[in-house]
């Protein structure tokens, strides 16, 4: 912010020039980055189980996001689908930084602030709550072969990546509402002290 | 200047002592009795105003309602951590396949898929939600952050309910579609957990429609003393 002033109210007869608040465009940053990794998410697999015979892997079944189990021409029993709640965040996410940016332009944040955290913090729970149910499936599933013979389950990326996303969103929600806006020229001044 | 200073007054030289003059009552006594004074012919005089009502605070009161049904919805997620997730009947006499929030009875999986952890997160984040709503109404403060939890714990319980509930169909087509013998229905049935999560989800969802409307019905009403005011 250097060496710029802030001020809540101009004299009268003056307009004030100011810098966007650079806080509320870094919120807008985060949740644009959330909704990136909240996309990055569906292409990614939950995990992937491999199976080995002398030492040759012969399958590898791989769960990812829409529930169809890539490998496999049978499919699992139960499949986890996380596509919808991360669609809508990334929808709700895209709605905050959206009034994020808007909101910088102004000194106070005012409704579209508001709008822009409630935004991010909607699309935090909803990644926060994808992750959650994610991980306590992926436990049980990687457990289902420990201890078995030429078969391995690996953790895939999804859940690390949803839960950055999650992290994101709620920086954004946190952000959107701080700052203030400095002002780089007040126009009409020469009268006023 | 010279000569006697005639301020104050003072009596002449002589004069006798005059005293201050006293108050006089009226010669005649009102009609009516001392007390009654407005007797005078003229207009009828107005009734005294009455005060101000004060407009009802839609605003507080929309907020109460969504912080009643988000510790509704906080409630009933918490309840269903204690019931039964899914259960499946194969038939043939065998024993049904349970599954809680915290276990399964068939031990299927070494460790059972453990639905009741996001489930109580998610409860608990309701009920703050809630409860930071309700203290909002004393203190304004709070309004912004109880707003930004209650959001979240919305967007927590959707997702939960969301993706377990797609959980436990896909299975129940997933088994209905391999069914082993043809002759023995197996069937996959929602347990109570299921259904309260799902119902826990419309309720969070109804309490968005308050939660949006109280801060438009807040600006209203300040435009409007802003108005009175002028």
């Amino acid at each position: 912010m250097g060496g710029a002033t802030t001020a809540r109210s101009a004299a009268p007869g003056t307009v004030r020039v100011l810098r966007p608040v650079r806080v509320r465009q870094v919120s807008a940053g985060l949740a644009v980055g959330a909704a990136v990794a909240g996309l990055l998410s569906l292409a990614l697999s939950l995990d992937t189980t491999r199976y080995f015979f002398d030492g040759e892997e012969l399958q590898a079944v791989t769960r990812t996001a829409d529930g169809s189990v890539a490998g496999d021409e049978t499919g699992a029993v139960d499949t986890l689908v996380w596509t919808g709640p991360t669609v809508v965040a990334v929808v709700l996410l895209g709605l905050a930084a959206l009034a994020a940016v808007l909101a910088a332009r102004t000194d106070r944040p005012g409704t579209l602030g508001s709008v822009a955290q409630q935004l991010a913090a909607g699309a935090a729970g909803l990644l926060a709550g994808a992750t959650g149910t994610l991980v306590v499936f992926a436990v049980s599933d990687v457990s289902a072969h420990e201890g078995a013979e030429g078969v391995v389950t690996r953790w895939g990326p999804a859940p690390a990546v949803l839960l950055v996303a999650a992290v994101l969103a709620a920086a954004a929600a946190l952000t959107a509402r701080r700052g203030r806006a400095p002002v780089l020229a007040t126009i009409g001044a020469e009268d006023t002290p | 200047m010279t000569g006697p200073s005639y301020w104050p007054p003072q009596p002449p030289p002589g004069a006798p002592p005059v005293s201050p003059p006293q108050f006089a009552p009226p010669p005649f006594a009102p009609p009516g009795g001392p007390g009654a004074v407005a007797w005078a012919p003229g207009l009828a005089a107005a009734p005294p105003a009455l005060p101000a009502r004060s407009p009802v605070d839609v605003g507080a009161v929309l907020r109460l309602v969504a912080a009643g049904l988000l510790l509704l919805a906080g409630t009933l997620t918490a309840i269903a951590c204690f019931l039964t997730v899914l259960t499946i009947d194969f038939g043939a006499g065998d024993p049904p396949f349970e599954a809680t929030a915290w276990s399964d009875g068939g031990e299927r999986l070494p460790t059972p898929i453990r639905w009741g952890i996001p489930m109580a997160v998610v409860a608990a984040a309701l009920v703050a939600g809630g409860v930071l709503l309700l203290v909002s109404r004393w203190s304004a403060s709070l309004r912004g952050t109880g707003t930004a939890v209650a959001a979240a714990a919305v967007g927590g319980v959707v997702a939960v309910g969301w993706m377990l509930g797609g959980y436990v169909s896909d299975l129940g087509d997933a088994i209905r579609g391999i069914g082993v013998d043809p002759d023995v229905a197996t069937e996959v049935e929602s347990g109570g957990a299921t259904v309260l999560v799902v119902v826990a989800l419309w309720t969070a969802l109804a309490a968005l429609v308050p939660l949006v409307l109280a801060p438009v019905l807040d600006a209203v009403r300040a435009r409007a003393a802003v108005g009175g005011a002028r």
